[in-house]
């Protein structure tokens, strides 16, 4: 790690024992770092003082979902849609104020929670037709341990920064002919809006044949899937990866590409039962909009 | 740990509570309201209960875990910004402004203002995600760089430049607010 010359670096790394002895020394001759150091000891103090834990209703609750999740793997749940899906793609727009209703009642969430997993059919389609290309990698553990071998999903889920999210993979130059740019939007009303006008005529109704080049892809059509990039948007992928996907079958009538508020997405219009919804998902495999597409 | 993944329901349950109230720091820092980071946790714990069996222990229980959080209070941030703000009751001012300092109030310093839990929370909320993420990595749950840069996917570099730059804004805004950029989410 080289030396950093802009003050607060100097600072924070100083904090930090960053440094080497004749780096600190230097550092703390320098009156405008000794200055911001003061700053950024008070600042790491306040941050790392605990906040007050959860209260002991809230934590039983807590625990006991977890629980009750861990006994539903146990019975050989894993493979659940509903399960897989649920850290990610709650619908919780219309969450009242009350928020406890998630510990409460595992069996409304749960039913949130299918319902989800049911819109997401689709979305595993493409996910299953995207060739990314392989990295060799063909571990299928789907094991936590994905921290060091799948630190672009992780990157991206932390990030906001464009520019990192889109690095995505190798196969993004050949699938860019199939899927539809849909550009720099701000807002998912706004991407809903660019969808719309970016479907093909005869869209409604889910009638959209799925052949010829125009066609979205098909699940079985994906060939050589990315292998971390499968581990970690599969049913039980690794959460860690931010993955929870359910691929099942659906309808796929548009299938793009954009960039939703600097992030960069995904984006399909499917249809379930007659209805169409618009789902993008970012690079690490979360649901970033899930909603239905008004026409 | 190696109950728990054998099936050992008991064990999961001491091994959460273990971590329980860790995690639970993490995901209130970092989406900086009780309502987000209780969603957030219960995320985080059910996760790690349907992936223990998964877990081969090639990271750090403990990292492991902090990155299933951080994804999780992530992911709660996005649903956030997409979501109407309600009323805010339980709204948090940043420093000095919390104290509410005339025209001509000496400002005061980032020790004093520091002390105010609940601005550290504002001022959190004012960072940008990555910033945050690797500052609340570094101070509240002392990782080091390399095991941040493996939580949140990015070169060590990028993490002492994330941390160096989330601590001064910190600073910046904590003792001078009125420089700061918008004000925080204030959803409950």
């Amino acid at each position: 790690m080289t030396t950093p010359r802009d003050p607060d670096e100097l600072a924070s790394a100083l904090l930090d024992g960053l440094l080497s002895d004749d780096e600190a020394a230097a550092a703390r001759r320098d009156p405008a770092v000794v200055a911001r150091l003061a700053e950024l000891a008070a600042v790491r103090e306040a941050v790392g003082t605990p906040p007050p834990p959860p209260d002991p209703a809230s934590r039983e609750r807590s625990l006991a979902a977890a629980l009750a999740a861990f006994d539903a793997a146990d019975g050989g749940e894993t493979d659940d849609p509903a399960a897989a899906v649920a850290p990610m793609t709650r619908t919780r727009a219309a969450r009242s104020a009350d928020t406890s209703w998630r510990a409460s009642d595992p069996g409304r969430r749960g039913r949130w929670l299918t319902a989800a997993a049911v819109i997401l059919v689709v979305v595993g389609l493409g996910f299953l037709a995207r060739d990314l290309g392989s990295d060799g990698d063909s571990d299928d553990s789907a094991g936590g341990s994905a921290v060091e071998e799948t630190s672009n999903e992780a990157g991206s889920a932390a990030s906001g920064d464009s520019s990192e999210g889109e690095d995505t993979g190798g196969g993004q130059a050949e699938e860019a002919s199939e899927a539809v740019d849909l550009g720099d939007v701000g807002s998912p009303d706004a991407l809903a809006d660019r969808a719309r006008a970016s479907l093909p005529e005869d869209s409604d109704g889910a009638e959209a044949e799925q052949s010829g080049d125009d066609a979205p892809a098909e699940a079985d059509q994906g060939s050589a899937v990315d292998e971390d990039f499968a581990r970690a948007c599969e049913p039980g992928g690794d959460p860690a990866n931010g993955g929870a996907f359910a691929p099942v079958a659906g309808t796929v009538v548009l299938q793009g590409r954009a960039s939703l508020d600097g992030q960069p997405v995904d984006v399909w219009v499917v249809d379930v039962g007659g209805a169409q919804r618009l789902v993008a998902v970012a690079a690490d495999c979360t649901v970033v909009v899930d909603q239905p597409l008004e026409n | 740990m190696a109950a728990a993944q054998a099936g050992d329901r008991d064990a999961l349950d001491a091994l959460l509570r273990r971590h329980h109230d860790r995690l639970g720091a993490l995901c209130r820092r970092l989406t900086g309201n009780h309502a987000d980071a209780e969603d957030a946790l219960q995320d985080t714990l059910i996760a790690i209960a349907r992936s223990i069996r998964r877990y081969d222990g090639r990271a750090a229980f403990t990292t492991w875990s902090y990155r299933v959080a951080t994804n999780a209070s992530l992911d709660e941030l996005r649903r956030r910004r997409r979501r109407p703000l309600p009323e805010a009751p339980d709204a948090v001012a940043v420093g000095p402004l919390a104290d509410g300092p005339g025209v001509g109030a000496a400002v005061p310093s980032a020790a004093t203002a520091v002390e105010d839990r609940l601005d550290i929370d504002a001022a959190l909320a004012r960072l940008p995600q990555d910033f945050r993420a690797a500052v609340v990595l570094r101070d509240l749950c002392d990782l080091d760089y390399a095991e941040i840069g493996r939580v949140l996917g990015i070169p060590p570099g990028t993490v002492r430049s994330r941390i160096a730059r989330g601590r001064a804004q910190l600073a910046d805004l904590l003792g001078n607010p009125a420089d700061a950029p918008d004000r925080p989410s204030t959803r409950p």
